[in-house]
């Protein structure tokens, strides 16, 4: 008995990590639940609602319907790629996520350039979905692959440009530090243009509607996944939808003051007559703060679909135009002028 | 919220005149017509006035200032509310009929699949003259016709092709004595082509089955006829 | 629209056309323009009328007051040092 719970101590971040992907990969199968359920009643009808009471079993009958489904590989193909091209679009994104902060100290990756981190896992999404256009061997994945690149690449300069911004004003690259500087005022507030902004950038990088031109389900065949299929295709899939989690998640760690809510402060006096100081403080705490994160980034979740029910596809010049006429220059007046307000008042300090 | 165009006023017509033109929501007579004296009187081909929109105005000529509309453009107002739109509809209750456990209403005449009837002696009513065989324009009918034993003309073989019928319902239209119908029975379908080869049999089964919707329907609809 | 003015020739009513057409343009430029006026404008009147500069901080620690060192007592730490001690 001793010897096993030794192992398992020794082990623990491998539990850790085993936890916090499964939970993850397990709400975003729910995601695509809530997805379908969430549009059916802004078109007026159910969804699903057959499989399980509500249709709650959905996910896990989706998800069995896609594993057991027999990979087809093109003959001219390179099959490793194939297989692996999601893979790489996939651990990029779980890589990204573990930076995230459910509460202060708790990410599985905690240091103090998480947000470089946090960009350089973010771009190697990209590399997934050129391998596959690529490797399929035909010519309208490459082309689609092509058509992803430029859009993916294009909103990562906007997601990015805004992100040094929101760096300009707290002065450090680590998550945490962005979270706590928001305990008195989230970012929202002072920074709206740059959140509408974040937020647009995020649907075009996570290729939702209106801005789904990689993909567009009604016009093109499925972009570079056309010769993918079953568990290939579901890891694209699966992967789509963790960034759309990551990305709210970072919508709401960047403008939404993260796990911080003014009523639940740590540090409030309400706060801390209501739990006692004993070993299950720290799970109401983690609990509470991580709940916090959890409500914001469901908010965002339900914007994005709510989004996605609302608007039609842009046409894909004007995306592009979108980003480099409208969005850019926005951009790049605010570069200037919110680190010219911010010298002018004193606030303005560098990373040293 | 809903003035897209400019704001038209419901108008009495012209002075003197007590006639006023009640205004529907749906149809162009919202719009008032213009001065009858200019067309002597009728109201016919009067062009009513605001039929056609003004041209939209220019930058310098609208009222609105440039910030104001950039506010809305940068702020995406208009995005907003058609968001907000959708987020009415998402708080309102479905259309859904769940159906094979709730089924919408059918009209009386609804033409689902076909039956032979018989009178209420139990006679079949199908006395082989073939005008729905003639009339069908999938030509899914195919009859034969002999005489029975008692001397009356009857058909042997009364074959429907389910697959190539169109549901027209130009066969019950065409029937001098109500024998061939169309009940509204919607759920027959099969796991075999053959299956929908209806032969007589079948067809007086179904008839057998559904005398009393066929009855039903027919009196709803009688009175229409 | 159809026509629009020239700014060679009319360079107020060009930039009203601007504000209203090209808002996506117009209206960066002028928020970027606004960095230099708070730069060079807004900084010497702040720090003039509103607050200075605050100081810089010590970047090799602050330094120690001169005064004598009291050592301080009472505390439980001691207790628990001497216990382990002896």
């Amino acid at each position: 008995m001793t010897e096993i719970l030794e192992i398992l101590e020794r082990t623990e971040y491998v539990w850790y990590i085993i936890i916090y992907i499964l939970g993850i990969l397990l709400g975003v199968a729910y995601l695509t639940v809530a997805e379908r359920k969430t549009m059916g009643y802004m078109q007026r009808r159910l969804g699903p609602n057959a499989v399980g009471y509500y249709g709650v079993l959905m996910a896990i009958a989706d998800a069995l319907k896609l594993l057991v489904k027999e990979i087809i590989i093109v003959r001219n193909g390179e099959w490793v790629y194939m297989i692996g091209a999601p893979l790489i679009t996939l651990f990029s994104v779980l890589l990204s996520l573990s930076i995230i902060p459910l509460n202060t100290g708790l990410s599985i990756l905690e240091n103090e350039y998480s947000l470089i981190f946090l960009l350089g896992t973010g771009s190697l999404g990209i590399l997934g979905t050129v391998i596959a256009g690529w490797m399929s061997n035909s010519k309208y994945t490459i082309l689609a692959s092509v058509r992803t690149t430029a859009q993916l690449i294009s909103y990562e300069l906007i997601l990015t440009t805004v992100v040094f911004i929101i760096v300009l004003l707290v002065n450090s690259l680590n998550i945490e530090i962005i979270i706590d500087s928001q305990v008195y005022i989230q970012y929202v507030i002072p920074l709206l243009p740059l959140c509408i902004i974040y937020f647009i950038g995020a649907l075009a990088e996570n290729a939702r509607p209106p801005f789904d031109n990689i993909e567009a389900e009604s016009e093109l065949v499925s972009g570079h996944m056309t010769e993918l299929s079953a568990s290939p295709f579901v890891i694209f899939f699966l992967s789509e939808y963790t960034s759309m989690v990551l990305m709210s998640i970072l919508t709401s760690i960047f403008f939404f003051g993260g796990y911080l809510f003014p009523l639940f402060d740590i540090n409030s006096i309400f706060f801390l007559n209501i739990f006692n100081f004993n070993n299950l403080y720290w799970f109401f705490e983690g609990f509470i703060f991580s709940s916090i994160l959890f409500i914001k980034t469901n908010f965002f979740l339900f914007t994005y679909i709510w989004v996605r029910a609302s608007f039609p596809r842009l046409r894909f010049d004007l995306l592009i135009l979108f980003c480099w006429y409208v969005l850019l220059p926005l951009l790049f007046a605010l570069c200037l002028f919110i680190p010219c307000l911010l010298f002018s008042f004193d606030s303005l300090t560098l990373i040293t | 919220m809903f003035a897209f165009r400019p704001a038209y006023r419901i108008a009495t017509l012209r002075a003197g005149s007590s006639l006023a033109i009640k205004s529907c929501n749906f149809s162009t007579a919202r719009i008032a017509l213009q001065s009858l004296a200019t067309t002597a009187g009728t109201e016919q081909a009067t062009w009513p006035s605001g039929f056609r929109l003004p041209r939209p105005k220019t930058w310098e000529e609208s009222k609105e200032g440039a910030v104001s509309k950039a506010t809305k453009w940068f702020l995406l107002s208009e995005m907003f509310r058609g968001m907000w739109v959708v987020l009415e509809m998402f708080f309102r209750a479905p259309y859904t009929i769940y159906y094979p456990f709730e089924k919408g209403p059918l009209s009386p005449r609804y033409r689902g699949e076909h039956a032979l009837r018989r009178y209420p002696t139990g006679e079949e009513r199908c006395i082989a003259c073939k005008l729905c065989e003639a009339i069908c324009p999938a030509q899914a009918i195919t009859i034969e016709a002999e005489e029975r034993a008692d001397g009356q003309r009857r058909t042997y073989k009364y074959d429907i092709d389910m697959t190539k019928c169109i549901y027209c319902g130009y066969c019950q239209e065409s029937c001098p004595v109500d024998a061939i119908v169309e009940t509204p029975n919607i759920e027959f379908s099969t796991e075999d082509h053959e299956e929908l080869l209806y032969n007589k049999e079948k067809l007086l089964a179904n008839g057998d089955k559904w005398e009393q919707e066929i009855q039903y329907a027919l009196n709803a609809d009688a009175r229409y006829r | 629209m159809g026509s629009y003015p020239i700014y060679f020739k009319e360079p107020v009513r060009w930039l009203r056309w601007c504000a209203h057409n090209k808002p996506n343009i117009f209206f960066p430029c002028a928020i970027a323009a606004m960095g230099p006026v708070f730069l060079f404008v807004i900084t010497p009147l702040r720090k003039k009328f509103i607050y200075p500069n605050a100081a810089p901080l010590p970047m090799g620690g602050y330094p120690i007051p001169n005064r004598a060192r009291e050592p301080i007592s009472g505390y439980d730490d001691e207790e628990e040092v001497q216990a382990t001690t002896n």
